[in-house]
C-alpha cells in the first residue's frame, strides 16, 4: 500500500525510466515531474522522443474524481492524459469507467510490487490549446535541450 | 417592472467600465474607488457619470497609502487604529465635506475591516474609549466601529446641509451569519440611525472554489437584506458576482458588476498587498451554466455544442471565438461580454417575489441540466468552472422561500 | 421648605413626595430624598427634566441635590393617569381616533428626549397623566438611558408587561427609542381594547396579540401601526418617529373621510 502520492509518483517514474510502461506503443519518454508554469501542476509530464505526443499523468491515492477533473484540464496542453492510482483504491474508478471513456482520460493502477496496469487507454487527440502545448514543449527543451 | 440598479465596481481598468456604460448603456452608474482613481480624475469626470455614482471611501485597511488615495487628503499618515482614533472627527469631517462637494448620488459612511488591523492595539484602544476590557468578541468590534466611524460620521452629517441620501458601508461576514447575537446587534445598530438611508453591503465569505456556496452564510445575508428592506432602507451590494441573483431575490435594490475577480469578491488583502500575484486564468461567463468557465474548456465544449447555446452571443463573444484571439486575463473582451450577458439576466428578472424565485430557480435548473449534459459528453469541468454551487443555491432558494415567506 | 403647607402625601419608592403649597411656587410637588437611598437615579431624572420646558414634562421649579440630600419642587399636574382612566372611565376604548391622537402626542413629547439620544425605558399607564388640555405628561425619567454614555444603572429595570424582550433580558446594546415604541404599542393596545395585553415577561415572549382585523373595526391602517410598534425584535418595529406619525395621519385621514 502507498502512503503518499509522492511514493506513487516515485514508483511510477521508476517504471517509466525502466521502460516498463507502454503508452501508444511508446516506452521511451522524456520525463518531467511537477512542472510549474502550466495550468495546474501536473505530477508527471511525458514527451515521446519524436515530439509528437505529450502525455500527462495525474497521480492520486484515492480521489479519482478530483484526479479526473485535473487530468481533463491537462488536455489543454497534452495530447493524452491519464490518472494513476494505488491499485488498492482503484475499484471506485473502475466502477465509473464510463466517465473515463466519455472524457477520453486514461486509467492506470500501480501496486507496491510496482506492477502497472492500464485499465483504459484513451485515443490520441491533439491538445486543445496550441499555445499551451507549445509551453509544455518548451519545458522539455529547457530541461533536455 | 421596478428596476434593479447595477453599479460598476470600479478598480483596475475602470476605463472599461466607463466605456461600456457610456457606449453600450450597460449598468446604471459607478462605485468610485479612491484606491484606483485619483482626486483630479474624479474632478474631471462628466457630471452625468458622477451624478449616478457614489464613492466607496475604502477605509477597510485604514493604512491605505496608494498614491491615488493620498491625493484625496482625508488624513495624514495613518498607520493603525490608534492613529485613526485620534483623528476620527476630522477625518469624518473632511471625508463628508469632500463627498458633499462633488455631484455624486450618495454620501457613503465607510467601514473598517477589523481582521486587517493589528489585534494587539485593541486592548488599549478599547480601554481608552470605553473604560472596560476588550474581550475579543464580535460585539466589541461593533462597539469600536460605532465609536470610531459610525458616530463621528453620522453626527457630522446631521450638522451639514445636503440633499444626498446617506449610505452606511457594512461588511457582512461568516461570524455574523453564524452568531445570532451578533446578527441581532448589528442589524439593530444600523437600523437605529435615522440619518442613514441605506446600506452599502459587502459580503465577506471564505470559499473553497470560485462560487460562494456556504448555505448558512447566504441564507443569513438574504435574511439581513430582507430585514433592511422591511425597515425601508435601500440596499446596494458591493463586490458581488453571480450569487447576486440570490441577493436580488432577497430584495436588494442594486448590485455591483466588477471586471476582475477581486472586484467581484471581497478580499480585504487587496487593500494592503502590493505584491504582484500571478494573473488568473482567463475565463468566460456562461449565462447557461451560470458560471465563469476557464477558457481552456471552450475548445472541447465547441466540439459538442453551438457556443451560442452556452455563451451569450453579443459582439464581444464573436471577438473571443476567432482563431487568432490570444487569451489573456488582461484583455477586455471577456469582461465586456460578461457585463452585457449578466445584465440581460438581471433585466428580465420579474418583480414579484414568487416569480423572482421561480425565475432564478429555473436558471439554476437549466444550468444543472446543462452541466449534466456536458458530463454526459465527457466534458469534465473542475470545481471552479463546474456546477457544484447550483444545487446549494437551489437549496437556499427553497429554504428562503419557506423561512421568510412561510410557504413551500 | 419649612413653610410649605402639606396638602397630600404620595407613595413613592426612593423619594418622599408630597403635594404642597409653597410661598414661591404655589401648589406644586415637593420631593425629598429618603434616608439611605442613592441620588444617582434622581440626578439623572433632573438632568433630563431640566433640558425641556414644554407641556409634555412636569416643569422643574427648583432643585438642590447633593449626595446626602435632595430637594425638588416641580409642577403639579392635575388629572388622571392612564391607569386610572383604564380602570374607571376608559374613553379610549374602541375609539381609534382618540388612541391615535394620544399616540401622536406621546411621540411628539418623547421625541424631545429621543433627539437627545435618551430612551425612557419605563413607559406605562401610571407614568402618563393627561392634562386638562388633553396633552399627555410623561413622568418618571428615573431609569431613562442616555445612549451616548455608559448606563449608570447596572441593575435591569423594567415594568413587567410593558417592557420588551431586549429590556428584561438585559440586552442593553439593543435598547434604543424602539424600546419605547414597544411600550407605547402596549399602552395604546390596552386602551383601545380595554384589557391588559401582557401580564408577564413570559407573555411578552410567547404571546402574540390577537391581530384579527375585525377587532380593529377593520381598520387596516390602525392594525398595521400597532403591529409594527409591537414587533418582538427591535428591528421588526418602526425605525423612525416620522414614519409612525405619517401612518397615524393617514389613518386619521381615512377615518375622517368615512
Amino acid at each position: 500500500m502507498f502512503y503518499s502520492e509522492k511514493e506513487l509518483v516515485i514508483a511510477l517514474i521508476s517504471m517509466l525510466e525502466e521502460k516498463k510502461l507502454k503508452i501508444e506503443n511508446i516506452k521511451d519518454f522524456l520525463i518531467l515531474e511537477e512542472i510549474e508554469g502550466m495550468i495546474g501542476r501536473p505530477d508527471i509530464l511525458l514527451k515521446s522522443r519524436n515530439g509528437k505526443k505529450i502525455i500527462t499523468i495525474e497521480v492520486k491515492l484515492k480521489n479519482w474524481k478530483r484526479a479526473l477533473q485535473q487530468a481533463y484540464k491537462y488536455r489543454s496542453f497534452s495530447d493524452i492524459a491519464f490518472i494513476c492510482m494505488d491499485e488498492k483504491n482503484i475499484k471506485p474508478a473502475i466502477a465509473n469507467m464510463q466517465m473515463f471513456i466519455k472524457s477520453n482520460i486514461g486509467l492506470i493502477s500501480i501496486n507496491e510490487k510496482n506492477e502497472v496496469k492500464i485499465h483504459y487507454e484513451p485515443t490520441l487527440k491533439k491538445a486543445y490549446v496550441k499555445a499551451l502545448r507549445d509551453i509544455a514543449e518548451s519545458k522539455f527543451i529547457e530541461q533536455y535541450g | 417592472m421596478s428596476k434593479i440598479n447595477i453599479y460598476h465596481q470600479c478598480g483596475f481598468r475602470y476605463s472599461w467600465n466607463l466605456d461600456i456604460c457610456r457606449d453600450k448603456n450597460i449598468g446604471d452608474g459607478f462605485i468610485l474607488s479612491p484606491k484606483d482613481m485619483e482626486k483630479n480624475y474624479l474632478a474631471s469626470m462628466e457630471d452625468g457619470d458622477l451624478a449616478r455614482s457614489f464613492f466607496d471611501p475604502q477605509f477597510y485597511a485604514l493604512s491605505l497609502m496608494s498614491s491615488q488615495y493620498l491625493t484625496y487628503g482625508f488624513h495624514d499618515y495613518i498607520e493603525n487604529l490608534s492613529d485613526y482614533s485620534k483623528e476620527r472627527l476630522s477625518i469624518a469631517q473632511k471625508n463628508i465635506d469632500y463627498q458633499n462637494s462633488i455631484n455624486i448620488k450618495y454620501l457613503t459612511i465607510p467601514t473598517i475591516d477589523f481582521e486587517l488591523q493589528n489585534v494587539d492595539e485593541f486592548d488599549s484602544l478599547y480601554l481608552e474609549l470605553f473604560g472596560t476590557v476588550y474581550d475579543g468578541n464580535d460585539g466589541n468590534n461593533l462597539d469600536l466601529l460605532n465609536e470610531l466611524v459610525i458616530k463621528p460620521f453620522t453626527e457630522y452629517i446631521k450638522t451639514i446641509s445636503t440633499n444626498k441620501k446617506v449610505l452606511l458601508t457594512i461588511i457582512f461576514d461568516e461570524n455574523t451569519a453564524k452568531n445570532n447575537d451578533k446578527f441581532n446587534e448589528l442589524i439593530t445598530l444600523i437600523t437605529s440611525y435615522d440619518v442613514v438611508d441605506g446600506i452599502y453591503l459587502i459580503p465577506k465569505c471564505a470559499r473553497s472554489y470560485k462560487r460562494i456556496s456556504n448555505i448558512q452564510f447566504l441564507l443569513k445575508i438574504m435574511e439581513f437584506i430582507n430585514i433592511l428592506k422591511n425597515n425601508n432602507m435601500e440596499v446596494i451590494i458591493g463586490n458581488c458576482d453571480i450569487e447576486s441573483l440570490l441577493y436580488i431575490v432577497a430584495g436588494a435594490d442594486a448590485i455591483s458588476l466588477g471586471i476582475y475577480e477581486n472586484l467581484r469578491y471581497y478580499d480585504g488583502k487587496r487593500f494592503i498587498d502590493s505584491e504582484q500575484k500571478r494573473g488568473p486564468n482567463p475565463r468566460m461567463f456562461s449565462y447557461k451554466l451560470l458560471q465563469w468557465i476557464d477558457y481552456t474548456y471552450l475548445f472541447p465544449i465547441s466540439e459538442y455544442y453551438e457556443m451560442k447555446e452556452i455563451f451569450d452571443d453579443n459582439e464581444y463573444y464573436e471577438l473571443t471565438q476567432i482563431d487568432s484571439y490570444k487569451w489573456h486575463f488582461l484583455k477586455s473582451e471577456p469582461y465586456k461580454h460578461y457585463m452585457i450577458s449578466f445584465c440581460k439576466i438581471i433585466d428580465t428578472m420579474p418583480d414579484e417575489i414568487n416569480e423572482k424565485i421561480k425565475y432564478v430557480n429555473q436558471l439554476l435548473t437549466n444550468a444543472q441540466e446543462m452541466n449534466t449534459d456536458l458530463e454526459n459528453n465527457g466534458i469534465i469541468l473542475d470545481d471552479n468552472s463546474g456546477g457544484t454551487h447550483l444545487s446549494y443555491w437551489r437549496t437556499i432558494l427553497l429554504q428562503y422561500k419557506k423561512k421568510l415567506l412561510g410557504s413551500d | 421648605m419649612l413653610n410649605d403647607k402639606i396638602l397630600k402625601t404620595f407613595n413613592s419608592g426612593q423619594k418622599e413626595v408630597t403635594l404642597v403649597e409653597n410661598k414661591e411656587y404655589g401648589i406644586c410637588i415637593r420631593k425629598i430624598k429618603k434616608e439611605n437611598t442613592s441620588t444617582r437615579r434622581i440626578i439623572r431624572e433632573i438632568e433630563i427634566q431640566n433640558k425641556f420646558d414644554c407641556d409634555y414634562y412636569p416643569r422643574l421649579y427648583f432643585s438642590d441635590i447633593t449626595s446626602d440630600q435632595m430637594l425638588i419642587y416641580e409642577e403639579y399636574i392635575e388629572g388622571k393617569d392612564l391607569s386610572d382612566i383604564f380602570k374607571e372611565n376608559n374613553y379610549f376604548k374602541n375609539d381609534e381616533n382618540s388612541c391615535l391622537n394620544l399616540l401622536k402626542e406621546l411621540l411628539t413629547g418623547l421625541n424631545y428626549i429621543w433627539n437627545e439620544s435618551i430612551v425612557h425605558r419605563d413607559l406605562k399607564p401610571q407614568n402618563i397623566i393627561i392634562r386638562d388640555n388633553g396633552i399627555p405628561v410623561i413622568l418618571d425619567l428615573g431609569i431613562a438611558k442616555i445612549l451616548d454614555g455608559s448606563d449608570s444603572t447596572t441593575k435591569i429595570w423594567f415594568s413587567e408587561g410593558y417592557a420588551p424582550i431586549e429590556q428584561f433580558t438585559g440586552q442593553t446594546k439593543l435598547i434604543d427609542k424602539r424600546t419605547d415604541f414597544f411600550s407605547l404599542g402596549v399602552i395604546i393596545f390596552e386602551l383601545f381594547f380595554g384589557i391588559r395585553l401582557f401580564k408577564s415577561n413570559d407573555d411578552v415572549i410567547n404571546k402574540s396579540p390577537d391581530y384579527n382585523l375585525a377587532n380593529f373595526n377593520n381598520s387596516k391602517k390602525f392594525y398595521n401601526i400597532l403591529k409594527k410598534l409591537l414587533g418582538k425584535r427591535v428591528f421588526e418595529r418602526y425605525r423612525k418617529v416620522d414614519d409612525i406619525i405619517c401612518d397615524i395621519n393617514k389613518a386619521l385621514e381615512r377615518s375622517n373621510n368615512e
